[in-house]
């Protein structure tokens, strides 16, 4: 199979989830699944494991309603155990899950050991503090990064050397690296809003290091072409977990086109690099709870304003227009943070229109609304 | 004169003969005159904060989720609501955070809110500062940086990590116990610097000393509940819930709670069970979920019809710690031990202990899951809880419902849910 950026490997569309596993087994290798954008894939990497994001998906769930699953939490999480209740993931050795939110981060932990028992032959739960940028805090994280190491050497029988986590940060910095080029270009109209968030989808479930070839081999492309020049209104999407690009798509359809972002399957997954200068366990401990953009569940001091400071940058370094929030229903952090930055944004007369979605974005609804905004963008001249 | 309320639900009959109003009433009017004289500061908390900290620097702890309760109880919640739902807030989002919310953004002055507080005496005053320990919902932490922001006071928050899995809450490992007292180092200092007070190791003994006692007490009356028939009934324990949630540290919640122990004791000594004269104790339940305060009567006294009574309440139990005893000559560990390991943060065998001593100690016939649907953290406790009951087929119903929201609340359909559920137990 010849992966390629147009065609992601990770785009719901191309291939199951079970395929994607099979894929990489098929050469003799382990998968290993991880749910949120604040999981340290370097270590799973460094032991020779692929690690794959499981995203969720807008299918119907059909499984998981058969289980006391709760009605009440983001389609997320609902659709990721239905994923796994289906048996779509049983050719993953292993699932990782960081303690972020309530639900993703502990009610699958604790469905999957109870409800698909026996599927995984490796599951852990990776306690991470949700203050960060202390002295203790980051203490506590290293221990707990150690732990989960210990916990794979075991399970892998052999031992993780410490050459092998400072190349896989090696590797996972080129790939944010060329994330950030690719953003730019997009900024500059070398590469389209859709085609940028694919480059970001696709690196969530490829092997980092083929990753790292096709978003290099996209970028020499994409350098060389005429950059699109529009006065298309440019939107930042504000977020967390999308299915799929179809509200790129749909912008894009509008006449508008996305321009940066902070969402969980956007610069939140790779903005930040890996410091290089320490020792890796306690470089990764250090990105993986102070990085930006924050996600909201996390509890440090600033963490609004440092999540407001980085909109603003992103909206001044990619000339956005316009931001445009897309919350998952039921997800309490973003909604609550989500009340301040519209603030904030107002305060700026800095246009901006907020969504609810659910299993799908709700397309009609959110079109009128991106038409109504889009007509306010063009209005300002 | 007050007007005509929109929604009517019921008050639940209780047996205890504490006022617990009363008390609580007098802890508001004396916060408010504490208030107004500055003689001692105002600190927001959300629930299952480490408040024996403020008791022994003489700072008022009050707690915005106490407050939504009682306005949940006074049937004025909804109006409350309505404001931050104007605000913006979505309709799903947490009832509590929502009642306090609009409660700050105009509600506190709209006539309802008005009459019913004059009648109680009930006014939540502004806070000095405020403070979060993340260790129930993702939810807390947030609500206070708001409350901080609003009235433009110091905010302080503390994280309370997940267990590990691995973990027993009789052998925490030293990074959990270390990252715990260095934040509560943290806060003491936090203190120290936005209130002028100092802190004294030797008063915080104390209070840790007096919390203890607190939890202790209520720990004899659950024993005491075990007996048949059941002496006290959900209807007052949790309203009790109030000292444990905001007076531990403080002599008072002592003296109020031994009272009620010792008439527990007398109860249990004449037989009298917590259902009225005359009514056998057919069935034993155990409610699961914060309660509905704004009906409690159908959550609590509907079920005397069938000579049911609820003996236990995973609720009210989160509150006087579960993690040991505390031991007042290492008050720091103490408190992380009490507030940093509690259901949410503890390990699924923990709560399946819980639930195995409820089913073997309690002589529990069945639970009742009172689902709170703008609840994240109750919603996906009780679907863990109830696929827990799948597996080892024990009989429970569900309410969806909220805690002080009666704007969706369908009164016949949970009593038409709670008669199917007695009569299935009853055949």
């Amino acid at each position: 199979m010849e992966l390629s950026i147009k065609k992601p490997f990770f785009t719901p569309k191309d291939l199951s989830w079970h395929e994607r596993a099979k894929w990489w087994k098929d050469k003799g290798k382990r998968v290993l699944g991880y749910l949120c954008s604040d999981f340290p894939e370097e270590i799973v990497y460094a032991g020779g494991i692929l690690p794959i994001r499981i995203l969720g998906s807008n299918e119907a769930i059909s499984e998981a309603y058969k289980y006391s699953i709760n009605p009440y939490s983001c389609y997320v999480t609902r659709s990721i155990l239905d994923i796994a209740l289906k048996g779509e993931l049983s050719d993953f050795d292993g699932l990782a899950i960081t303690t972020t939110c309530d639900a993703c981060g502990l009610d699958i932990y604790w469905r999957m050991e109870d409800q698909v028992k026996g599927s995984f032959p490796f599951l852990y739960l990776l306690p991470r503090p949700s203050i960060s940028k202390t002295e203790s805090s980051h203490k506590f994280f290293r221990v707990e990064l150690f732990r989960f190491k210990e916990s794979l050497e075991e399970f892998l029988q052999e031992e993780i050397p410490k050459s092998s986590l400072a190349h896989a940060i090696k590797v996972y910095n080129q790939n944010r690296s060329l994330l950030r080029e690719i953003y730019d270009l997009r900024g500059e109209g070398f590469i389209s809003g859709v085609d940028a968030a694919s480059a970001v989808f696709s690196s969530m479930g490829n092997p980092k290091d083929e990753s790292n070839l096709l978003l290099s081999r996209m970028i020499e492309e994409a350098k060389v072409r005429e950059p699109k020049s529009s006065a298309a209104p440019r939107i930042h999407l504000s977020g967390s977990v999308l299915f799929n690009l179809e509200l790129f798509e749909l912008i894009e359809d509008l006449g508008g086109t996305v321009v940066s972002d902070d969402l969980c399957v956007g610069s939140r997954y790779f903005w930040d690099p890996v410091s290089t200068d320490r020792d890796p366990l306690e470089a990764l401990a250090t990105r993986y709870l102070d990085k930006e953009p924050a996600c909201p569940c996390m509890n440090t001091e600033s963490k609004v304003e440092d999540r407001l400071n980085f909109i603003l940058m992103m909206l001044e370094r990619y000339k956005a227009d316009a931001v445009v929030f897309c919350l998952h229903k039921y997800c309490d952090t973003h909604q609550l943070d989500y009340q301040i930055l519209a603030e904030e944004l107002e305060e700026r007369e800095i246009p901006f229109l907020v969504h609810i979605i659910e299993q799908n974005i709700g397309t009609a609804q959110l079109r009128t609304k991106l038409e109504a905004l889009f007509e306010i963008i063009n209005g300002r001249g | 004169m007050a007007e005509e309320k929109k929604y009517k639900t019921g008050k639940a009959k209780k047996t205890l003969s504490v006022d617990v109003l009363k008390y609580v009433s007098k802890y508001y009017i004396e916060a408010n005159r504490a208030k107004k004289k500055g003689s001692k500061p105002i600190c927001y908390h959300t629930s299952l904060d480490p408040i024996e900290i403020d008791y022994a620097m003489g700072i008022i702890p009050m707690l915005p989720e106490n407050f939504a309760a009682i306005c949940g109880a006074l049937q004025i919640a909804p109006d409350l609501i309505e404001v931050a739902e104007q605000r913006g807030c979505p309709s799903d989002l947490c009832s509590y955070f929502k009642n306090h919310f609009g409660y700050m953004e105009g509600g506190k002055d709209l006539p309802s809110m008005k009459d019913a507080f004059d009648m109680n005496l009930i006014v939540l005053p502004d806070p000095d500062i405020v403070c979060s320990l993340r260790n129930i919902c993702r939810l807390h932490p947030i609500w206070m940086r708001q409350v901080a922001r609003f009235y433009n006071v110091p905010a302080f928050t503390m994280d309370a990590p997940q267990l590990h899995p691995k973990t027993s809450l009789s052998k925490i490992d030293d990074h959990y116990i270390e990252f715990g007292v260095s934040q509560l180092k943290d806060y003491i200092s936090f203190l120290e610097k936005h209130t002028g007070r100092k802190f004294d190791m030797e008063r915080l003994s104390e209070t840790v000393a007096l919390s203890d006692r607190l939890s202790k007490i209520f720990e004899e009356i659950y024993e005491l509940r075990k007996v048949t028939p059941c002496p006290v009934g959900g209807e007052d324990l949790n309203s009790l819930v109030f000292f444990l949630v905001t007076e531990a540290g403080s002599q008072e919640a002592v003296d109020v709670a031994q009272g009620i122990l010792d008439e527990v004791k007398d109860k249990v000594r004449r037989r009298e069970g917590a259902l009225p004269e005359g009514t056998e104790e057919a069935h034993r339940v155990s409610f699961v979920g914060i309660p509905p305060w704004h009906d409690m009567a159908t959550a609590f006294t509907y079920m005397q019809k069938y000579g049911a009574t609820s003996v236990d309440e995973i609720y009210v139990r989160a509150f006087s710690g579960f993690a040991g005893r505390m031991d007042p000559s290492h008050p720091l560990e103490s408190l992380v031990r009490k507030y940093f390991f509690i259901y949410p943060t503890t390990t699924e065998q923990a709560l399946r202990l819980i639930n195995i001593e409820d089913i073997t100690g309690y002589g529990i016939d069945g639970f009742i899951c009172w689902n709170l649907t703008t609840c994240r953290l109750i919603s996906t406790l009780i679907a863990r809880l109830k696929a827990m009951y799948d597996l080892f087929n024990i009989p429970y119903v569900t309410c969806d419902a909220d805690q002080v929201d009666p704007r969706q609340y369908n009164v016949e359909q949970v009593r038409n849910r709670l008669d199917a559920f007695f009569e299935n137990l009853e055949e």
